[in-house]
């Protein structure tokens, strides 16, 4: 039992530090290659956990071989058009000025039920109001509605909007995040002084703090237990 | 550029590896072989007590190989060898000729198995 205990904290570890590396993309929407490598690890490590007669090595030098694989191909893929068109396709245009086009949705194995239900997820009921529906090389749908289904922008309708920066997290918790103040230009001393004018002394007596380029400030004091 | 360069080398590095286990472990086998053999050809000139001697060195030397052969080879095969030398070694003490010869030539086609199964062939690989 020790030894299975042993052995899956270094399969953990290992498949954290893989997955780590290869990048965020692993976790979200997966290109071909990146699905057969996540498929491919999750198999690997198990193997060795299930069995104790299988030299860990077994599990940890496939896993360590397809970490080098997926860096080199990402690698490939962000130098050559050919080589990412070769291993992650080409994007296929599946509606193109309102029509269906049957070959296309033949050639992605795609039916009709798929798409409308692709669609309906992106609010688009009616087929005849999108220009573009594109299938993405790692199988999402991008619709692309006419111009004059588009809702108007501000730009469109000559409205002066109101510009917005990313709220960076300068307490969370209780917790000051001092990265994230240094990132946004301010210090500690700034910091004790926000907090005094909303009569807080210490920063644990705070849930949430951001403050974005604009100065604009979100806060909110932890409830009272 | 650089990560790939070095994921590259890491990559070579693993593949080297692999080849360079391949050859301890075929030295390991040949030593074993050469040992359990010589054992083999004093028992059948009638040599028992050279013969006891070569096959507790293999014995030895097999042991001296575990931390090693634990990592790199499967365990059930790191077993059946150990049993099949064993075997051997038992042949010897009851001074048994004919249990001998079988045990040596099952104990040799488990330790040429041992380096066959990391050897890279077509068979190996499909």
């Amino acid at each position: 039992m020790a030894i299975v205990f042993i052995r899956t904290i270094i399969i953990y570890i290992a498949l954290i530090l893989s997955m780590r590396l290869m990048g965020k993309r692993q976790l979200g929407e997966l290109e071909l290659s990146e699905v057969v490598i996540t498929v491919l690890i999750a198999d690997l490590a198990s193997h060795p956990l299930q069995d104790i007669g299988i030299p860990l090595l077994n599990g940890l030098i496939p896993i360590a071989v397809l970490m080098c694989c997926e860096v080199l191909v990402a690698g490939g893929v962000m130098k050559s058009i050919k080589f990412r068109a070769l291993v992650c396709g080409r994007p296929n245009i599946i509606i193109r000025n309102g029509k269906i086009d049957q070959k296309e949705m033949e050639r992605c194995r795609l039916c009709l039920d798929e798409l409308t239900e692709d669609l309906r997820k992106k609010g688009y009921a009616d087929i005849s109001k999108i220009k573009y529906a594109i299938l993405e090389t790692d199988g999402t749908l991008s619709a692309l509605p006419y111009a004059s289904e588009n809702p108007p922008s501000a730009a469109a309708m000559k409205i002066q909007a109101e510009d917005f920066s990313i709220p960076r997290c300068v307490i969370s918790d209780g917790r000051v995040i001092e990265r994230m103040l240094r990132e946004s230009g301010k210090d500690m001393n700034w910091l004790k002084k926000q907090l005094r004018n909303r009569n807080i002394n210490d920063p644990r007596e705070v849930y949430y703090m951001t403050v974005d380029d604009f100065d604009r400030i979100y806060f909110l004091e932890k409830e009272k237990k | 550029m650089k990560k790939e360069i070095v994921f590259g080398i890491i990559l070579i590095c693993i593949f080297a590896l692999t080849f360079a286990n391949i050859f301890v472990l075929e030295k390991m086998a040949l030593e074993l072989s050469a040992l359990v053999d010589e054992s083999m050809r004093s028992a059948e000139s009638g040599d028992w007590e050279k013969a006891e001697k070569k096959a507790e060195e293999a014995e030895r030397l097999w042991d001296k190989a575990d931390p090693y052969t634990h990592i790199f080879v499967r365990h059930s095969e790191i077993d059946t060898t150990t049993d099949a030398l064993y075997d051997f070694l038992k042949s010897l003490y009851r001074r048994d000729a004919g249990g001998a010869r079988g045990a040596h030539k099952a104990l040799s086609a488990h330790i040429s198995s041992i380096v066959s199964m990391e050897k890279i062939t077509l068979g190996s690989i499909f």
